[in-house]
């Protein structure tokens, strides 16, 4: 991914390489990666830190006293005080 | 609590997601400690907020109540936590002496080659700007959505996307000066 040369499909090659495109979208991105070195660069490099990111074991995993701490916590036998829970975000 | 039938039991909703939780606010704010308590503080704000929660997305919900946790965190400590270089580097090193003793198949030689990569592209994650860091942490080791991450971050979608280019234009560039150095 060069700094200093980025394509107008750049996002759009992104969200291909992301699997955010619907089938008809990517076919029309990955023609145009197809004839446009700067996008085919792009997405080797995206590839590339996606691969250093995944393979190098940087994920942290939560310690044993947290989860210990967090599931004594929920599992006793008193619920917590109500009120102020209008504020509560409801999306799911 | 009264629980609908259909909505899951707060254990059952938020534990499975206490891995994701941890590593999101430990991105954040950059240090195990304050980490755990942005975790226990937004579990604590979870179970406040469950009886609203309408039980599709369990672990997005609860990584945005992190998200939001960290953030106050990092707003209350603004001016007391600017951890000099050394110490960054120092906290890079937590966790990882358990790592090394509990791979007693692994010769040393391959660990230290392993190990040292890892505090590499995780210096590198660690430099990016809050913003930048939380988009490619939540699409890259959490592999969401961006209409999840837009969610989570409260940020419309091509600001999304435009994060994730900057911060993986960021992160190759400094793999390729790396690779430039060795």
């Amino acid at each position: 991914m060069n700094t200093h040369v980025t394509c107008d499909m750049a996002l759009l090659v992104q969200a291909d390489f992301d699997g955010e495109l619907d089938a008809a979208q990517a076919a029309s991105v990955e023609a145009h990666r197809a004839q446009c070195p700067v996008c085919q660069a792009a997405y080797a490099d995206l590839q590339r830190v996606r691969e250093r990111l995944r393979s190098r074991d940087v994920y942290y995993t939560a310690p044993d006293a947290l989860r210990r701490s967090i599931t004594d916590r929920v599992s006793a036998p008193s619920p917590p005080a109500s009120g102020n829970r209008s504020h509560g975000t409801g999306w799911g | 609590m009264v629980l609908s039938s259909n909505q899951p039991s707060f254990e059952a909703a938020v534990l499975p997601h206490l891995d994701a939780a941890f590593n999101l606010a430990r991105w954040l704010m950059r240090d195990p400690d304050t980490a755990q308590d942005v975790v226990q503080e937004a579990v604590m704000r979870a179970l406040t907020y469950f009886p609203n929660f309408r039980g599709i997305n369990p672990r997005a919900w609860l990584l945005q109540i992190v998200r939001n946790a960290a953030y106050a965190s990092m707003k209350l400590n603004r001016g007391l936590r600017l951890v000099p270089i050394e110490e960054l580097a120092n906290a890079e090193n937590e966790g990882t002496v358990v790592a090394e003793l509990h791979d007693p198949a692994g010769d040393p030689e391959r660990i230290l080659i392993k190990e040292r990569d890892r505090q590499t592209v995780g210096r590198m994650v660690e430099r990016l700007r809050v913003e930048l860091r939380e988009a490619v942490i939540l699409r890259e080791l959490e592999e969401l959505s961006y209409k999840e991450i837009a969610q989570i971050t409260d940020t419309p979608i091509g600001t999304v996307m435009s994060r994730l280019w900057r911060a993986r234009q960021l992160l190759a560039a400094s793999a390729h000066s790396e690779l430039k150095q060795a």
